[in-house]
């Protein structure tokens, strides 16, 4: 059987939200899944705005069914971004469906971001629409393999919900062993990436300090250290995933 | 001894790379603010600053310009709150709104170009146009300063938001937004508008690209509940 990738990962309200007693708009969801004989994880993160009133739901809502889409998918190795292209049509269309025309609302109100990473030993797949990103260790290289979507204000971003998602779709396959994966929400983008590079102190201090039996506890102290609030005011989601040995 | 996580994290989180948000207040300084009305927006200001200096990311991300019009259009150029000190606001003269509308525009898209200019990431910024009167600088500068703000708006330049205080002429002030009606002050709530003003600065929501942006929930200080 393959190695396959362990998962740490946590969600923390930011300051902004707390303030106007929301919830925490960030989801976050994993999966293993073997698939004719390769063992993949799935991981998937969603945003939900803050702006409009189900970015929670519509969060939930893409997440899970992006887990499902992949367990019922037989060639992830042959995976390309039509396929991707048309999962964000079957995302649009079902939550439009099962969630908002049922309550008579626009799809627009369960806005929200996406980001997805499918790992297994040999073959890694990346992507996102929207904030946030993902950024990898390879061969003791760090790099930012999809990264934050931008309108013309730092505040602005594309979702997933959206007609301007499909020709925002950030999409690679890497056909190499991983050895460090980590995704995480807009709010740790300028903590974690600096002038377009990976901030690899930071990193490698998130690594040692979080892949130990105290790895969530030391996740949740990073998360919610006040250096941190001091920066963002936004909901944050990490996720690091590391080949076990 | 075993080390607190993270206990050596300032030294490896990146300089500060704060958004920046330009905030333009366009004042009506004019003869008929004197007494009561300049002396609560004088406070207003004064409270817009204690409270942005205390909100931690408010602190670095905002940036605050005054324009004054009271018989002449004065500037006081974008200041990070923490170097913003907010004018002695003396109340003289006629109303050119129309002027100071144009000048604040015009200073606002050069420093939306010193922030990009500068790699700093840029939120849309805000103007507010505080007003007790009408203009009084002739139809032509009048009609210029409509669709400059119109273009502006149509372009998402920028958020504006026009308010009314006592006898403003609220007609004239909606014929500067298609996209946002003015609003009426009730009394001289300027303590309470200032206050929404800061806690808004401080809850910039994400929004997709063109999209048009709400004004955040009004309350206590005008007579439409948004």
């Amino acid at each position: 059987m393959d190695k396959s990738f362990h998962i740490i990962a946590k969600s923390v309200i930011g300051s902004s939200h707390k303030k106007l007693n929301l919830e925490c708009q960030d989801v976050f969801t994993h999966r293993e899944l073997e698939i004719n004989n390769n063992t993949y994880r799935v991981i998937a993160i969603a945003d939900g705005a803050g702006s409009v009133k189900y970015g929670k739901k519509g969060a939930e809502y893409v997440t899970a069914f992006v887990i499902e889409y992949f367990s019922n998918f037989k060639k992830i190795n042959e995976l390309t971004k039509e396929d991707i292209l048309k999962l964000i049509d079957e995302i649009q269309y079902t939550l439009n469906q099962k969630e908002a025309s049922i309550i008579n609302e626009s799809i627009r109100e369960f806005s929200c971001t996406l980001l997805v990473s499918i790992l297994s030993e040999n073959v890694s797949i990346f992507f996102q629409v929207g904030d946030g990103a993902w950024i990898i260790k390879l061969n003791n290289v760090y790099g930012v393999v999809t990264s934050p979507q931008k309108g013309t204000y730092h505040n602005e971003t594309t979702f997933v919900t959206s007609a301007l998602a499909k020709e925002n779709l950030d999409f690679i396959v890497i056909k190499k062993k991983v050895d460090l994966v980590l995704g995480f929400t807009d709010g740790l983008e300028n903590i974690l990436i600096f002038q377009n590079a990976v901030n690899e102190k930071l990193v490698n201090e998130i690594y040692q300090t979080c892949t130990n039996e105290m790895g969530e506890d030391n996740l949740n102290i990073f998360l919610n250290h006040r250096l941190i609030d001091n920066r963002t005011d936004d909901d944050r989601t990490l996720c690091l995933a590391y080949l076990q040995e | 001894m075993e080390q607190t996580p993270f206990s050596s994290l300032e030294e490896i989180l990146p300089p500060r790379t704060d958004p920046r948000c330009p905030l333009v207040l366009l004042l009506d300084v004019s003869g008929s603010m004197s007494g009561a009305p300049i002396k609560e927006l004088q406070n207003g200001i004064q409270q817009l600053k204690t409270e942005l200096e205390n909100d931690e990311l408010a602190k670095h991300r905002i940036e605050i310009s005054i324009i004054t019009f009271g018989g002449n259009v004065e500037v006081h150029d974008f200041k990070s709150v923490e170097y913003f000190e907010p004018p002695l606001l003396i109340a003289n003269a006629d109303t050119p709104m129309a002027q100071a509308i144009l000048t604040g525009l015009e200073k606002l898209e050069y420093r939306k170009k010193e922030i990009r200019n500068n790699g700093w990431p840029l939120y849309r910024p805000w103007v507010f146009l505080i007003t007790d009167g009408a203009p009084t600088d002739g139809y032509d500068l009048w009609e210029k300063a409509k669709n400059t703000l119109k273009e502006g708006e149509n372009n998402k330049k920028f958020l504006f938001y026009a308010v009314g205080v006592q006898s403003a002429d609220m007609s004239k002030l909606s014929e500067l937004s298609s996209e946002r009606r003015p609003l009426k002050l009730t009394g001289l709530k300027f303590s309470e508008f200032f206050l929404w003003l800061s806690s808004s600065l401080g809850n910039l929501a994400k929004s997709q690209p063109g999209e048009k942006i709400a004004l955040p929930p009004v309350s206590g200080w005008t007579e439409i509940n948004g």
